[in-house]
């Protein structure tokens, strides 16, 4: 809780207090007393003490201070009295009438005068007289529901309230006569202000009216942008307003007065004035703390008498002037001069006097950036001019409206406004039909939420690009890898497809078929020998061919194998016979093989399971689909097996040693690039045939994908 | 007894066929040359009804011969060793050849073929019309003999649209024509001969012409819509192959 206010701001000629704690108190009095400046704050009552505010006293509910023959009261809202005595405030007691009579109310004003108590109340609006050493109840003025305000007046007291509920009037009750005042609105419970002017007139306030009048007539009226909290006249007989919103404004000898106050006050709230002996002046602001100036440098503007401070009888009152964004009143255009004369013809003038948003009141502005969810406005105006009829308003929300709405309420509502830029706009038309010359203008900004936000948008905009961005280079990383590795295994199938033509080329064979063939010309069989050269030719021919394909058709394919059998046959003396068996269900022609896969095989079966059998021996060659995509070949022969043929290479020099593992790694070799290139996984599996544990052949099972 | 000459620039070549045809009593071989003018002077002189005749000489190629006779009114067997660009033209006349060294079973089987055919002289005159237009003429203008009622038809292979095979016999779409041909022998035989004029077997059924394929339909295997509007179905496993084939063109 705050219990003290240091120099935040200081300049020469002036400083700001303000609490750290509760940068929100606010100051709703301010006086001299015993030379102290003490202040009347919703958390208490402060005192000044070396350039420090500190608490003297918590009460809340507190509203001014009222001086008691030379004791310093304290009254609150409730209609509390409390003497302010030792850094304590004792409740002043009141007989059971004046109790009774206060229970309930709310408190408009006090003053003390004739060492009597005028207390005026809000609420059953009426007057009552307490004398304060008797603490009894004098008399009682029940005057009318409405507020009523009292300031000393002679020997007696002056009060206003509204004379008819039905007009906006304000009646001054000059005993026995009544002063009746057009106000721009009805009385209501707003902030109203009552003064005695050292020149014997008075001031009444009332949100932006200032009535200024004598015992007999109005003297001025003018008309503020913004509503007036306080009216304080200093000693030197200055004018001061405080405004929400709007700082303070200050008239001397009827002009406006500028000078440091209303610079520094710029558009802070104040809601409290005074002056010190030394001439210093204090002023209490809402929300910004307690700003002292000293002796204030003025520049005083030639602008049209609006004032007078001396009780000019010459002067007619004749003008109403409407004031608007006083600190640059210096602007001749923004005092608007119109002549009460002609009411009809007079361009009314409409003020702002309330901004709801969402509900809660807020101190009216020019300009207001809202956040996304502030989008319920509420918007309360005055319309005045210098008659009392009834004004009419044309209003639009540029950034929604698309045309001029037409109301004779005061009060416009907009709710879920969309984020955006709006301006609102309305003007006020007498019922002479004069509009107001220039609109009261508010514009504010309601900001997107984050996420609609450009930036948040441009962001994840981003963010999806630089992702798409990133999925589209990685895949085609993938991609151009995959490709690399297509085109590597590509070529590793071209070289393993030159090496198994090599293999199948192998020279073994060629020149001993050669040496057969030359065997039968020697033995003059010419018959046979252009036979097996006419298969043999044929062989050579279809390798040829079919070594410069990817693929050929099995047809072809069983061709050369028969080919090549006829012509192993013929070297080995028909030591075996062959047998090509296809399944039924390949179209040989359609279905398609990688060419020369199966040869090294039966090469391996003809002479390391048949050569090395006694007797004759059968290779059987088996084509089958084992599902659609895969076809399973088998080259099975009923030789030696492997065991025994391998005891028998490792104890004899065998020409086919190296190139039978060559031929059969090839087709390996060639197998797992083609597996690679189609994403499939297939082996090449070799199974040693047994009966009652004795080899009985070995058979070969090649996979070969079909797609 | 068939009057026939063998054209060939290699003596062992000439003397094998000779022993060879020598086996078979229905020709009677009346010169053995071993040049193009020769060959000519030959023909010429002596009429024959056969002619072997070797497509690689020094001097000219066997087609320059058919170039410099006319009417060419026998009917001519062709013999190479290894000369695939000729093999598929002559293949696409319907015109005989022998692969060297020759094969006696297949000699046999090309004589007999021979000598029951009728030899008919427009037949003959149009195939080897074909074969010149084939080996001369540009790509785009090759074709190919379809068998049917009539003997043979000569259609440009850019006019084929697929074929499409019912048991051992094939229907022909070709542009043009809203009704197929219906060609007595099995679908693979021109897959074999077309596979390298842009034709493929997309599917056990169907050898289509990858010029007249419009669109790939997506699908299992999927289909190809060809430019008559016609849909054909891609097996799947020929997928792969198809679009690659598609994408390459």
């Amino acid at each position: 809780m705050c219990t003290q206010l240091n120099i935040v701001a200081q300049q020469p000629d002036f400083e700001n207090l303000k609490s750290k704690t509760d940068p929100y108190l606010q100051f709703n009095d301010v006086t001299e007393h015993n030379n102290i400046v003490w202040f009347v704050t919703n958390n208490g009552v402060y005192k000044s003490s070396n350039s420090k505010i500190k608490l003297v006293v918590k009460q809340e509910n507190l509203v001014r201070f009222i001086k008691v023959d030379q004791q310093l009261f304290v009254w609150s809202i409730y209609g509390e009295f409390f003497e302010l005595k030792k850094k304590q405030l004792i409740p002043k007691k009141f007989n059971s009438a004046v109790s009774k009579h206060l229970k309930n109310k709310i408190i408009n004003s006090v003053i003390y005068h004739n060492n009597t108590f005028w207390i005026s109340t809000v609420i059953g609006g009426g007057i009552i007289q307490v004398d304060q050493k008797t603490q009894e109840l004098k008399t009682i003025e029940l005057q009318a529901e409405y507020p009523c305000y009292v300031v000393p007046f002679g020997n007696k007291y002056l009060s206003g309230n509204n004379a008819n509920s039905t007009k906006k009037q304000l009646a001054i009750n000059l005993n026995p006569t009544s002063l009746y005042v057009p106000l721009a609105e009805n009385l209501n419970f707003s902030k109203t202000n009552l003064i005695k002017l050292t020149d014997g007139t008075f001031i009444f306030t009332r949100q932006h009216e200032a009535i200024r009048f004598n015992n007999t007539k109005v003297l001025n009226r003018i008309f503020i942008e913004k509503n007036i909290e306080r009216v304080y006249q200093d000693r030197e007989g200055k004018i001061w307003f405080a405004l929400n919103g709007g700082g303070v404004t200050c008239f001397a000898n009827g002009n406006f007065v500028s000078s440091n106050a209303t610079k520094y006050l710029g558009n802070k709230t104040v809601i409290s004035i005074a002056q010190d002996k030394k001439g210093n002046m204090w002023f209490g602001t809402s929300g910004d703390g307690v700003y002292r100036l000293n002796k204030t440098i003025e520049l005083t503007y030639n602008s049209p008498k609006i004032f007078s401070t001396t009780n000019d009888k010459t002067e007619e009152i004749k003008s109403v002037y409407v004031l608007s964004d006083l600190p640059s009143i210096d602007e001749n255009s923004k005092v608007l001069r119109t002549d009460l004369s002609k009411n009809d013809t007079i361009p009314p003038v409409v003020f702002i006097n309330n901004i709801k948003i969402n509900g809660l009141d807020t101190v009216v502005l020019n300009y207001y950036e809202l956040n996304h969810h502030e989008n319920t406005l509420e918007i309360n105006i005055s319309g005045v001019f210098g008659g009392d009829s009834e004004l009419q308003y044309k209003y639009i929300l540029e950034g929604k409206d698309v045309d001029w709405n037409y109301t004779a309420n005061t009060n416009m509502y907009y709710t879920a406004l969309q984020p955006g830029n709006y301006t609102f706009k309305i003007v006020a038309m007498s019922d002479g039909g004069v509009w107001s010359r220039v609109p009261a203008v508010i514009t504010f900004t309601i900001t997107p939420p984050f996420y609609s936000s450009f930036w948040f948008i441009f962001s994840i905009l981003f963010l999806i690009i630089a992702v798409v961005l990133i999925i589209v280079f990685i895949t085609f990383r993938k991609a151009q890898k995959r490709k690399e590795l297509f085109e590597e295994d590509k070529r590793k199938l071209l070289i393993s497809e030159l090496h198994a033509l090599r293999s199948q080329m192998n020279p073994h064979f060629i020149f001993n078929t050669l040496s057969s063939i030359q065997s039968f010309i020697t033995k003059n069989n010419s018959k046979e020998a252009v036979h097996y050269l006419s298969k043999f030719s044929k062989l050579m021919r279809a390798t040829l061919e079919n070594t410069q394909k990817q693929k050929i058709p099995i047809k072809d394919e069983i061709a050369s194998l028969e080919l090549y059998m006829d012509l192993e046959k013929l070297r080995l003396n028909n030591k075996f016979s062959y047998q090509i068996i296809i399944d039924e269900s390949i179209d040989v022609q359609f279905e398609e093989i990688p060419p020369l896969l199966l040869q090294p095989y039966i090469e391996n079966a003809i002479w390391h399971g048949i050569s090395n059998k006694e007797g004759t021996g059968i290779i059987k060659v088996s084509f089958k689909l084992e599902n659609e995509t895969l076809l399973k070949c088998e080259v099975e022969d009923d030789g030696v097996g492997r065991k025994k043929a391998t005891e028998m290479k490792s104890t004899q020099f065998n020409h086919q040693k190296k190139n039978k593992s060559l031929g059969m790694s090839i087709t390996k070799d060639r197998l797992e690039i083609i597996n690679s290139l189609k994403g499939s996984q297939l082996n090449i599996n070799i199974v040693d045939l047994e009966n009652k544990g004795l080899p009985t052949g070995t058979k070969i099972e090649i996979f070969i994908p079909l797609d | 007894m068939f009057k026939t000459i063998i054209v060939d620039d290699e003596k062992g070549c000439r003397d094998t066929l000779e022993n060879l045809l020598q086996e078979i009593p229905e020709i009677n071989v009346v010169a053995i040359v071993d040049s193009i003018a020769l060959a000519q002077e030959a023909i010429t002189n002596l009429q024959p009804q056969l002619v072997f005749l070797d497509i690689e000489m020094p001097g000219g190629t066997g087609f320059e011969l058919l170039e410099k006779i006319s009417p060419i009114n026998f009917e001519i067997i062709f013999t190479t060793a290894y000369d695939q660009y000729a093999i598929k033209a002559i293949k696409y006349s319907a015109l005989d050849y022998l692969l060297k060294p020759i094969d006696p079973d297949e000699l046999a089987k090309t004589i007999q073929r021979f000598s029951v055919k009728k030899h008919d002289q427009d037949l003959i005159n149009n195939k080897f019309k074909t074969l010149l237009n084939n080996i001369n003429g540009e790509t785009t203008h090759q074709k190919i003999a379809i068998p049917d009622d009539q003997g043979l038809s000569f259609i440009k292979i850019t006019d084929i649209l697929r074929f499409q095979s019912d048991g051992s016999y094939t229907y022909m779409y070709t542009v043009g024509k809203t009704k197929p041909t219906l060609i007595s022998k099995p679908i693979g035989d021109y897959q074999e001969m077309l596979t390298n004029e842009q034709f493929i077997r997309i599917h056990r059924s169907h050898l289509v012409n990858l010029q007249h394929v419009t669109r790939y339909d997506k699908g299992e295997g999927g289909f190809a819509l060809m430019s008559d509007n016609s849909k054909v179905e891609v097996s799947r496993r020929k997928k792969n192959e198809f679009i690659e084939a598609l994408s390459s063109l």
